[in-house]
């Protein structure tokens, strides 16, 4: 008996010690981990972490996932750590890791494309192609390039469109800008009567076509067509209209804003006039977003909508792009007060595009050259293009700018340019005041210079002996009409179309009805901050221009 | 004689038929049916030429020759120009079914190349040129990169000098059956060494030939008729070239390398379209419906055999429906309707890959090849579950699938900022994140994307135009304008 019950005693503490193993194994658990031996066509080996192998058959079901991406038993290879779950002894999903590098993509591995809408300093805003608004963040690492060449960030405008690259998929913050080239640039707004309009091509049939010029429609040709874009809406008198229904607005008028699109016209955006033209050049003195509408200076009250075609800068923008106190070329559509703005010409110039950019333009006696830096005496500085005057009765009032190697120096009376050390060592400043005996006896005196500034620093600067009357001055913008001719008699002249004159007593840009002449030999000419010589100025491209009658003294290339 | 004419007949519909797949050569210029057109800088001025190009194509299994013929003349008619060429390109592809990519390799077989200007002959005495491009066949497009390196050796009246022109350039293009884009960048630097002078000079080329199909819906004039109006497809087809130079500029008739002449000049050339008339939807339930003209578009495209009167757009779409849209709106061609290249022996019966679908099934043939071509996988190994209804997730991995844009997406442990982000399957998180990108998809007023919700038959009609469209504008915009205007 007693032997019995000690066999039996054995059996369950036996039977107890596979108990006890068995509550530690993954068949009980029904998981495993550790790290895989080897994998064969149906079985995988692992590895616990304590060192027990376990052969295991793959259920028919199973799921493998690899960083939680669906996976193949291929992708797992000896040496892996993984977790299983097992189904009775089958293994019947694993899972392991391998990305060491979580959220990744590769520099400018995400990219954003629309037009901006807003710039404010390092914010910029845009409309995505892809729908919806955004901001985004640059910094002083972003890089900037306008077809391939890399240029400065205040280069940038409201209605460019931009490539906006970035480095992470989480940031906000813009890694490579790319501007659109020359392509953004409306190249004339149209005028003409519907004739045909074909749906399967895109094309617009016209007759009677006219361009806007000068605030004056010029007739262009008797009958012509034009390819359309249709991403922008097609309106008529506030009312949204499908652009295959174009063709039953035959012998409607209608206006167009047109691209060059390789060397030929496209229309980007167009609007058909409804009722009777009316066309306004005015200041607009305050816009309502929430009533689509604007007042003109002359108390005028017009609507605006989606359609209205609306040009700012040479470029098509949207209605929030309309600030009050810009002055405005409008065509009207309606009757009597119930107008609606067919097209809005926004014609504001100014030193710089946006609140990026920090250039000025100064005006002054050159007082002292030191090696780095230029001390301006009496000097004026163009504020909201007006000349705004500054004594220097002190030395330490003395207007301080810094210059470096890559400042641009064109001596205006002998017509070279200058290398730094030229300027330096030059007789452009002298001790007129210390009477300095070398000064006397040279006759000499303190240059004056028109100076294009990033901040304080030179970046191009003309000199000349004798001080111009900067009151005689007007400050101007237009297009220019055709490329500059070195004509034998007056050198290098210029004319320009769509020419404003800004009124210092009225505060606004004055449109004149006639196209403008204007010389080019004593002129400093900057494009993207540099000197540019007159053979470079381009037909087509938009000028900020300070001139003495015919002569040119300041043109900025925007 | 009849056998004469018999042969002839058959020598003439064995010649290759005109291609306008790429720009041609490596020059700029651009053609349409009619007329070739490019700007040649040899004599250190851009001048333009225009001619007649004939392009020919003999394509075997792993190589493609294209030979090109040009007779150009000066557009300044006041200019005594003439330029003659004939180039014969070699591409050898090397398939790697593996990875679904090819590799093209072209070299230049043969060339002749002659400029007369006034007195003046510029001949091509040896060019040398290695292209290799990658293509990425993807089941719903092909997309592919190459670069370019060559150089061309001109003598000038014999003896008189040497004109050498380095050229260095990228390609990158799609194709697919809505469209097909390609878009090359050369560079031109130009050495010409001549006894009396000698110049420098580069030129920018970016030149794209593309196509595209587009459905337009055209009216019934006639009121009194059967239907209201129906969809035509539109091929259009056209070639656009920007030559930036900075060429020397001229001094008292005499090129002046201290002076430079900058400058842009641009061309296009169109084809006229190609149309296409559709058959044309009546359903009853469609008129006024939100996703109406969707629905109609894709009817009208054979995407959809729906046989009813009813398109009943708001109960859930099936798998096998969504699959077989995919397929037939791509117009991939599924492998069942490849021709068989084995006649007279008895083909082995199909073995379906699915227990709960028929090998003899007519949607068996579009299961089987989204299953091999990865873009829709079964539901177990041996189920597919086709009647069954699919989430919009699901939708979603199955178009980016097809696009083959998934690794697109950054790697795992990523989020995105839709509301409902952690109700997105791991599955179908890469997929979700990359249609989000390419505006495939965007969440809506509560930003959500709703990853779970089952797909009616009217969304999957919004989703699968929005793809079409994607395929047809997105992708040509992408591939010309955002290249060639930054």
């Amino acid at each position: 008996m007693k032997k019995k019950i000690t066999v039996i005693c054995i059996c369950i503490l036996c039977s107890l010690t596979i108990a006890y193993a068995d509550k530690n194994s993954p068949y009980r658990d029904g998981v495993i981990e550790g790290y895989i031996k080897n994998v064969s066509d149906n079985q995988i080996q692992i590895e616990e972490y304590d060192g027990t192998i376990h052969q295991l058959e793959l259920d028919r079901k199973i799921s493998f996932q690899i960083d939680g991406i669906l996976a193949n038993l291929q992708d797992f290879k000896p040496g892996m750590e993984v977790f299983g779950e097992l189904k009775g002894r089958r293994l019947n999903y694993l899972e392991s890791y391998s990305t060491e590098n979580m959220g990744y993509i590769p520099a400018d591995g995400k990219v954003r494309i629309g037009i901006v809408k807003k710039i404010d300093r390092d914010q910029i805003s845009i409309k995505q192609d892809i729908g919806g608004e955004e901001t985004y963040f640059t910094s002083p690492a972003t890089i900037t390039t306008r077809e391939e060449e890399n240029i400065e960030l205040s280069a940038l405008y409201e209605g460019d469109r931009v490539k906006l690259y970035f480095d992470e998929y989480d940031t906000t913050v813009i890694s490579r800008i790319e501007i659109q080239g020359k392509s953004v640039l409306i190249k004339d707004i149209y005028r003409a009567k519907i004739a045909k309009a074909d749906q399967l091509e895109d094309v617009i049939g016209l007759e009677d076509l006219e361009v806007l010029r000068n605030g004056k429609w010029e007739y262009v040709s008797k009958v012509t067509k034009i390819p359309y874009a249709t991403e922008l809406p097609l309106y008529i008198k506030g009312q949204k209209i499908n652009h295959d229904r174009l063709k039953y607005y035959r012998g409607k008028t209608i206006y167009m804003v047109v691209k060059n699109f390789f060397g030929s016209d496209k229309v980007e955006k167009m609007i058909i006039k409804s009722e009777y033209e009316s066309t306004y050049s005015d200041k607009i003195k305050r816009v309502n977003f929430y009533a689509d509408a604007f007042e003109l200076e002359n108390k005028k009250n017009i609507l605006l909508n989606e359609g209205t075609i609306i040009i700012k800068n040479g470029r098509l923008v949207d209605k929030n792009a309309i600030n009050p106190d810009s002055d405005a070329y409008i065509v009207a559509d309606g009757r009597g007060g119930n107008l609606f703005a067919d097209i809005i010409n926004i014609y504001n110039e100014n030193i710089n595009n946006s609140n990026i950019g920090q250039n000025y333009i100064y005006s002054g006696r050159l007082s002292k050259i030191l090696e780095d830096k230029v001390y301006l005496k009496d000097f004026f500085l163009l504020k909201d293009n007006e000349w705004y005057s500054y004594r220097t009765k002190n030395e330490r009032d003395e207007k301080e700018l810094f210059y470096d190697n890559d400042i641009e120096i064109y001596d205006l009376d002998n017509k070279k340019r200058i290398i730094p050390k030229e300027f330096f060592a030059g007789d452009y400043a002298v001790d007129e005041e210390e009477d300095s005996d070398y000064a006397k006896k040279h006759n000499l005196r303190d240059w004056y210079g028109y100076i294009y500034t990033d901040g304080d620093r030179i970046s191009s600067i003309v000199v000349t002996k004798n001080m111009d009357s900067l009151y005689r001055q007007r400050i101007t913008n237009g297009i220019v009409k055709a490329d500059p001719v070195d004509d034998s008699l007056t050198g290098w002249t210029l004319e320009l179309r769509d020419v404003k004159d800004w009124s210092e007593r009225k505060e606004e840009w004055m449109m004149k009805n006639s196209d403008l002449r204007m010389s080019l030999e004593k002129t400093m000419i900057i494009k993207d901050g540099k000197l540019i010589s007159p053979d470079e100025l381009t037909i087509g491209m938009r000028l900020y221009i300070i001139r003495d009658d015919f002569k040119g003294k300041v043109v900025l290339v925007k | 004689m009849k056998k004469i004419i018999t042969i002839l007949m058959i020598i003439a519909m064995l010649t290759p038929t005109t291609i306008w797949a790429t720009p041609p050569v490596f020059s700029g210029g651009v053609n349409n049916e009619y007329q070739y057109e490019e700007i040649v800088f040899l004599t250190g001025e851009p001048i333009k030429f225009v001619g007649t190009i004939d392009v020919s194509e003999k394509e075997k299994e792993t190589e493609k020759t294209t030979s090109y013929k040009f007779k150009l003349t000066s557009e300044d008619k006041s200019l005594d120009a003439k330029l003659d060429r004939t180039i014969t390109l070699v591409t050898e592809y090397t398939k790697r079914d593996d990875k679904g990519q090819t590799i093209g390799q072209t070299a230049i077989d043969k060339y002749k190349e002659t400029l007369k200007i006034g007195k003046d002959k510029y001949e091509l005495e040896d060019y040398q040129l290695s292209k290799s491009e990658i293509t990425d066949n993807r089941p719903a497009s092909d997309f592919y990169s190459g670069n370019l390196k060559g150089r061309k050796y001109y003598q000038v009246n014999k003896d008189e000098g040497e004109i050498i022109i380095d050229i260095s350039g990228s390609d990158a293009g799609y194709k697919n059956f809505w469209g097909t884009t390609d878009t090359r960048t050369l560079h031109y630097d130009i050495t010409s060494k001549k006894e009396k002078s000698s110049w420098h000079g580069t030129v920018e080329i970016q030149t794209s030939d593309s196509q595209t199909k587009s459905l337009r819906y055209s009216n019934n004039e006639a009121n009194l008729s059967s239907f209201n109006g129906g969809h035509i497809r539109v091929t259009e087809s056209g070639m656009v070239s920007r030559y930036d130079y900075n060429l020397p500029d001229k001094d008292d008739d005499e090129l002046n390398d201290r002076k430079r002449n900058k400058g842009r000049m641009e061309l296009k050339q169109t084809m006229v379209p190609k149309l296409e008339r559709l058959i044309l939807p009546k359903f009853k339930d469609v008129e006024g419906h939100w996703a109406g003209n969707a629905i109609k578009k894709l009817y009208s495209l054979d995407v959809f055999d729906e046989q009813s009167q009813f398109f009943t757009p708001n109960i859930p779409i099936t798998r096998i429906e969504f699959t077989k849209a995919v397929i037939k709106a791509c117009n991939i061609r599924t492998s069942l309707e490849e021709p068989k290249k084995r006649r007279g022996k008895k083909e082995p019966e199909e073995v379906s890959l699915f227990k709960d679908v028929n090998a003899k099934d007519d949607s068996y043939k579009y299961i089987k090849d989204a299953v091999n071509k990865k873009i829709i996988s079964g539901t177990s190994d041996d189920v597919f579950e086709p009647t069954e209804p699919l989430t919009r997730a699901q939708a979603i991995t199955i178009l980016i699938r097809a696009l083959g844009f998934e690794s697109k997406a950054p790697t795992s442990g990523y989020y995105m900022n839709f509301s409902d982000d952690n109700k997105i399957p791991n599955w179908a998180r890469d997929s979700i994140y990359v249609a989000k990108e390419i505006g495939l998809i965007q969440g809506n007023s509560q930003n959500t994307v709703n990853p779970n919700k089952i797909l009616t038959r009217a969304e999957a009609s919004s989703m699968l135009v929005s793809f079409l469209e994607f395929l047809e504008k997105d992708l040509q915009k992408d591939y010309r304008e955002n290249i060639i205007n930054f």
